[in-house]
């Protein structure tokens, strides 16, 4: 993978590099001014072991997913480019038929294109050959012992051009000529030959229109696309089974279709992997010649397009796995801000005495920075390499799934991914270990040397409204200073990625200005570069207000005032700010923006700015939050409580809106949001719940009380175990902040894949039926029962009903749209088919009262037609914006809302050029089609396809078996296929199928949810953290408690339950969050009406117990260790511990 | 003689030879060198000496806190040294009171709440607790601060409510470790009359560490110490006075 979304992955390394080197700087700046700080921040380091093996666990967390994300994605998008080489091989462009040019008498390519092309690019100095080539799917059979592949494919070669391409290689590497394929030889690829067990000289038969045809094998070859990807059965996913190569002219004899070519190819010269950059012109040269001689011919990709649609897949499996990550990563950074919080705790006594004997704050900084990188440098390689294993892992389960779609994916390691994951983790941290140590430092020298508690923050001492001016001043200059810092990296990041030719001078021009400006920050500064000293001093201040005039104004402006903004910052100023951000977020989200991020987001910022505005002037901080809490939770849990009551809730999901609304300022349109939005939902609700519980903890004591007199003898350990964590609120707040949120991931993800499997892969996408026969085209079967009769199969012992569907290809439009033609399939149903089938219908036209009806009236009248839901559905992301697609016209929520009338669509026959009309009636239910891709398709009378459209392609049937159990369809399906194995038929049993999608959706979703697991890591290192951490403070009344008769048991057990205390909570308050969030997004009337399904929610019980369950017992196990070790305290010694 | 300790013997506390070394790196201390001391029940009595003396590391062994190298210790008779941990620590929550300097209270328990911590311990039904606890509240006059957190009452009502913790289990000895040592003189003084007061009524034994001679008089004997040793024992004239007053 060489970028990440059109970014080169080079430029995110030398930026990051740059970083790094930056980092190391600074911490080399800090060594030579002061080394005694960087000696004192090291070797706390080794201070205690235990504890610094937590904290690097824990800030390694990062660092793990960005590496197993970059890993993942980076081996995704290199198998796939290796799959796309050697599906290829020489194919550097392939042409096929342009469907948008189906005239009478012309339906397919020919030799006269092949030929005109080839003459075209005769003197193309680029090309080295054009060939065409013909597939189609036979049944393949190994006489000798009856093996079978019922869909190898029959492929048909140029021998004359077609080595030039080295399509045919044998599997010991040697290219191979087409010219020896004369008579009866073929060349079968590697997997046919594993299938039906034949190699090099032995003989096997195909059969095509009922009649065998046998061959020789000349020899076995790779499997590419020239040798085994025809289409299967329409509708049917293209199956991996391998194929045969004949010469044209044997296949042409053979198929009686003299002058068909199906595909066209070119090749360039130069090698497989290094010829891409001729492709794009080679491509405009092929298109140009394409438009002035009106061929029909449409250039489907070039091996460019192809390997860079493999970087994208790259790309997209790095962003999806980051994403799905970011809950971790955020708990990984709060996990770093608690343990600075822990380790300044810890530590306050003796940094309040280095204060009084001299040390400035900033030294104290110094001093944690210097221990944090330590802890950084080492976490950041642990993570790095402990991600790889991860992705090794990851690549591993995805292998096993992707092996079923033919594609080998393996585990690839990139140095350059790996460094930029290294380096990344250790960015991300230095800045959270930055933050944390400079309030880490933030002491009172007296209250730290007398070890008496802080003075509480809320509440200003100077509250006033006259005093919220200056307040509200010094807020903004610190958001200045943020915003000079983001400024700069935006325009370094810009710097180093113009281009390649530039990156040197931009290396150092940037480096050049970077250390200008910083020096001249240097000067003007108070310290050892006296400002205003001697000429230079004068002439460098000068150079640099001259180079940086705008900046460097803001710059001293901001060093002048420090002092005062400083001593004027309070919460009422940073609440103000938060207003006006959340006010103006809300605005733009909502109105010109359309962006739910930016709307949800300020409406949640400006409630807790109240709260705070409310507390600086005065009001009492529990009440205040409390409510705030409250509010911000039924904000984003709307419409609950009302869509328990309600049938149709909407009117309740928004209340700004309904603001809006009463005062005549509505926006007219939605606010637009995606998959941020399940980031931003979490971190607003595990917010807000969080300061709830932990303003309320006091009162969840007293109930507590009222539980423990009950509880006799377990009342002192269980007394103390609760109230310890509820003492601590912003210790305790942060492990059930870290804890709420991953579980609330987790469970969202969980019940939303669960409830969403359940619904496409239910019993809905059987339509009614339990085998599904899909008969080959080149040997076609109108009567499926007379055929299994013929074959001495006893039908009526295992099927009870055979439903037939012919299918055809014509080009459809909505009659009243201004779309051009596109081709869809067209299935023809039997009076079988309707009876049996059971299609719900997600919306029906006016008169028709039930499903069924609308199935009758298709029988009797050959001018309706039913149609699937994606024909109504809103174009996804995938949809090629350039490619004309048939779309019935209203969408899924408007033709469910209200009646309307039968939809007409014309539909052209491509070999005559006839049309006719159907009229929609109906829409199948979304997951009526997730197995069948069959049933992709307009739905209609089998005599429509039968008269109007020539007999059709293809047949495939669908029956009802007489045992309805999954094996009892699974021995029917195979004893179909086995009785007709000369036919190339596909039986399946559906409920197999099922099954079988849910097995691989269940992998791909266990997949991601164990990914997203790996965050408990972080809560589970918090929980240690600040349980090693407790047994040390406490031990003075850990003696207390033993002096006064606590067994060793009781306070290891009262350690335990502490833990387990915050551990449940967490737990608890993620699994309600999740679950009613998940709810709210699984019964919306938005999901409803763009999918047209309903889901019938349920909680994936057995799965979210699993995920309690491992989170519970991780933290219970991490927390044994300081519970024994509180345990063990000498009881003498921890009296006089101080 | 049995576990619980209710015994003939006269004495509260007997040791004899009691010897205790502390190894730290490649250092060794010894820190008691051959103790040998009796404490009549009902007798209260300071330890004195300068610091490093052992004074506390006696109160320790003597109270089970810290096992012994050499020795033994009867408490009412029980050989503490042979008792399990859990044993031990049993005893102690039946068997004995403990004040400590630093109070030791649980800052976040309200005052009841840590007088009743040992009856809790000891398995008395809570309702039962809370009803001693307030009695031992009333008797160190703080009961109507049962009901606040350690961190707002003042030096002196916490060092009350570690006395009242002290006392709630009726204890054969209670043990206090410089119990004014964190107190102005005036409180310091209110709390030794109270100790006396409990001494003198409930024929309760204390044992008292103190640097403080002024403390010290207030006991029936004073023993000192010097490097792990008892050099000397002297009655005091409140122990004279007693003494005479029983003939």
């Amino acid at each position: 993978m060489d970028n990440l979304f059109g970014v080169p992955l080079s430029s995110f390394l030398i930026a990051l590099t740059l970083l790094v080197a930056l980092i190391f700087g600074f911490l080399g700046w800090i060594w030579w001014r002061n080394p005694l700080l960087v000696k004192m921040g090291l070797r706390n380091v080794t201070r205690r072991k235990t504890q610094t093996t937590l904290i690097v666990v824990g800030m390694m967390l990062a660092t793990l997913i960005v590496s197993a994300a970059f890993a993942t994605g980076d081996t995704v998008g290199y198998s796939v480019t290796n799959q796309i080489y050697r599906q290829l091989q020489g194919a550097d462009l392939v042409i096929t038929f342009d469907q948008n040019k189906v005239s009478p008498g012309v339906t397919e390519l020919t030799d006269a294109d092949v030929v005109g092309l080839r003459d075209a690019l005769a003197d193309d100095k680029d090309v080295e050959g054009v060939s065409g080539l013909v597939q189609t799917r036979v049944p393949a059979i190994n006489t000798a012992d009856q093996r079978a592949e019922p869909l190898a494919t029959f492929a048909g070669v140029d021998p004359a051009s077609i080595d030039a391409f080295g399509g045919l290689v044998s599997l010991d590497g040697k290219e191979l000529s087409a010219t020896a394929l004369t008579g009866d030889r073929a060349y079968i690829t590697d997997r046919l030959s594993e299938g039906i067990g034949v190699g090099r000289g032995d003989r096997f038969t195909i059969f095509y229109k009922n009649q065998p045809i046998e061959f020789v094998v000349e020899d076995v070859v790779r499997d590419n696309a020239m040798t085994s990807s025809a289409d299967g059965p329409a509708g049917e996913n293209a199956s991996t089974t391998g194929g045969l190569v004949v010469s044209l002219d044997r296949w042409r004899e053979i198929t009686g279709e003299q002058d068909r070519i199906d595909l066209i190819v070119v090749t360039t010269v130069g090698g497989v992997r290094d010829s891409l950059h001729l492709n794009k012109a080679l491509k405009e040269r092929v298109e140009t010649y394409i438009d002035e001689s009106g061929a029909p011919m449409d250039v489907i990709f070039t091996k460019e397009e192809l390997v860079n649609l493999a970087e994208l897949v790259g790309s997209v499996f790095v962003t999806l796995f980051i994403v799905f990550g970011l809950f971790s990563i955020a708990a990984g950074v709060m996990l770093i801000f608690l343990m600075f919080i822990m380790l300044a705790a810890e530590r306050r006594s003796e940094m309040g005495m280095a204060r009084a004997v001299g040390m400035k704050r900033m030294h104290l900084t110094e001093m944690f920075v210097a221990e944090g990188m330590a802890y950084n440098i080492g976490s950041a390689m642990v993570g790095a390499l402990l991600g790889l294993a991860v992705a090794f892992l990851l690549v591993w389960v995805m292998g096993q799934i992707f092996s079923e779609f033919g594609l080998d994916i393996s585990f690839h390691f990139n140095l350059r991914g790996f460094v930029i994951a290294y380096f990344l983790g250790m960015v991300v941290t230095f800045a959270t270990v930055a933050f944390s140590s400079w309030r880490a430092a933030n002491l009172n020298i007296v209250e730290a040397i007398r070890d008496l508690p802080d003075q509480p923050a809320l509440r200003s001492r100077t509250a006033s409204l006259r005093s919220l001016g200056p307040a509200v001043l010094a807020v903004t200059w610190t958001l200045a200073w943020i915003g000079l810092i983001v400024f700069w990296g935006v325009m370094a990041f810009t710097f180093f990625t113009v281009g390649l030719t530039t990156y040197g001078l931009g290396m150092l021009g940037g480096g050049l200005l970077l250390g200008l400006y910083v020096f001249g920050i240097r000067l003007v500064q108070p310290g050892r570069f006296s400002s205003m000293r001697g000429w230079r001093a004068w002439l460098g201040w000068a150079l640099w207000v001259a180079l940086f005039f705008p900046l460097s104004l803001i710059t001293w402006s901001l060093l002048l005032t420090r002092g005062w903004a400083t001593r004027n910052q309070n919460i009422g100023g940073w609440a103000v700010w938060m207003l006006i951000i959340g006010l103006l977020a809300t605005w733009w989200g909502g109105w010109p923006g359309s962006m739910a991020f930016a709307y949800t987001a300020g409406t949640t910022l400006f409630i807790l700015a109240v709260a705070m505005l409310a507390v600086y002037f005065g009001a009492d901080p529990r009440p205040a939050f409390t409510i705030a809490s409250l509010l911000v939770l039924w904000y984003w849990l709307l419409p609950l409580p009302f869509s328990l009551f309600v049938n149709d809730a909407s009117n309740f999901s928004d209340p700004v809106l309904r603001l809006a609304e009463l005062l005549g300022v509505a926006p007219g349109k939605e606010v637009q949001g995606n998959i941020e939005m399940f980031f931003v939902s979490g971190i607003a609700m595990t917010a807000a719940a969080t300061l709830f519980v932990v303003f309320n903890a006091d009162r969840l004591l007293g109930a507590v009380n009222l539980v423990t007199r009950v509880l006799g003898g377990l009342t002192p350990v269980l007394r103390t175990a609760i109230s310890y964590p509820l003492a601590s609120k912003v210790r305790t707040g942060m492990t059930l902040a870290m804890f709420t949120l991953v579980v609330f991931s987790l469970v969202v993800m969980a019940t939303i894949n669960s409830n969403f499997t359940q619904l496409f892969l239910g019993q809905d996408a059987k339509g009614g039926f339990d085998v599904r026969v899909s008969a080959n085209s080149s040997n076609r079967i109108p009567d499926l029962r007379l055929a299994l009769e013929e074959a001495n199969y006893d039908v009526d012992a295992n099927i009870s009903g055979i439903g037939t569907l012919i299918a055809a290809s014509p080009q459809v439009k909505a009659t009243n749209s201004e779309d051009d033609f596109a081709t869809y399939l067209l299935q023809g149903m039997d009076q079988k088919f309707a009876s049996l089938a059971d299609f719900p219908l997600v919306a029906r036209a006016t008169g028709y009262e039930s499903d069924k009806a609308v199935l009758e009236a298709l029988l009797n009248d050959p001018t309706l037609a039913v149609v699937d839901e994606s024909r109504t559905a809103a174009p996804d992301a995938f949809s090629d914006p350039g490619q004309t697609d048939f779309r019935l016209g209203p969408r899924t929520a408007d033709l469910k809302g209200q009646p309307w009338d039968p939809i007409p669509v014309t539909v052209r026959d491509p070999d005559t050029g006839k049309e006719f009309e159907l009229r929609v009636i109906g829409v199948l239910e979304p997951q009526v089609t997730s197995i069948n891709g069959g049933w992709l398709a307009l739905f209609t009378q089998r005599s429509v396809v039968e008269q109007q459209l020539g007999g059709g392609d293809t047949e495939s049937f669908y029956l009802t078996t007489l045992d309805e159990s999954k094996s009892g369809t699974v021995k029917v399906a195979s004893g179909i296929e086995a009785a007709l194995l000369k036919k190339g038929v596909v039986a399946t049993s559906l409920q197999q199928a099922i099954d079988d999608s849910a097995a691989q959706s269940n992998a791909f979703q266990y997949l991601f949810e164990g990914f997203m697991g790996l965050g408990l890591i972080v809560g589970i290192a918090a929980l240690g953290v600040i349980a090693f951490r407790t047994v040390a403070e406490r031990r003075q009344q850990i003696g207390m408690l033993r002096a006064i008769g606590y067994t060793r048991r009781m306070v290891a057990l009262a350690f335990f339950m502490e833990s387990s205390f915050i551990a449940i909570a967490g737990i608890g308050m993620g699994l309600l969050l999740g679950a009613a969030l998940s709810y709210n997004l699984l019964t919306s009337p938005e999901l409803i009406g763009e999918t047209g399904a309903e889901i019938d929610f349920k909680f994936p019980l057995v799965r979210l117990l699993i995920i309690i369950g491992i989170a519970y017992g991780a933290s219970a196990l991490m927390t044994l260790i300081p519970a024994r070790s509180a345990s063990k305290v000498s009881v003498a010694e921890a009296l006089r511990y101080e | 003689m049995n576990q619980t300790g209710d015994s003939a013997s006269p004495f509260a506390v007997e040791a004899v030879g009691v010897v205790k070394t502390y190894h730290t790196d490649n250092v060794q201390v010894q820190a008691l060198r051959g103790v040998t001391l009796q404490v009549p029940k009902g007798d209260m009595v300071a330890i004195m000496g300068p610091s490093g003396c052992g004074k506390t590391t006696l109160l320790n062994c003597l109270s089970g806190l810290d096992a012994i190298d050499e020795g033994v210790v009867l408490v009412d008779g029980v050989d503490i040294n042979t008792l399990s941990d859990d044993d031990k620590s049993h005893y102690r929550a039946r068997r004995m009171g403990f004040v400590f300097q630093f109070y030791n209270l649980l800052p976040v328990l309200s005052a009841v709440e840590n007088v009743e911590m040992p009856l809790l311990v000891s398995g008395v039904p809570a309702k039962e607790a809370r009803e001693r606890a307030i009695q031992a509240l009333e008797l160190v006059h703080l009961t109507e601060w049962a009901g606040h957190k350690p961190a707002q009452l003042s030096g002196g009502q916490r060092q009350r409510v570690t006395i009242a913790r002290a006392l709630v289990n009726e204890p054969a000895i209670v043990w206090a470790d410089e119990p004014t040592g964190d107190l102005d003189s005036k409180n310091a003084d209110e709390i030794m009359e109270l100790i006396v007061g409990l001494n003198e009524r409930n024929q309760q034994t204390f044992v008292i560490v103190t640097h403080d001679l002024h403390i010290a008089q207030s006991t029936n004997r004073i023993v000192n110490m010097l490097d792990g040793r008892i050099v000397e024992e002297t009655q005091t004239e409140r122990g004279r006075a007693g003494a005479a007053a029983r003939g």
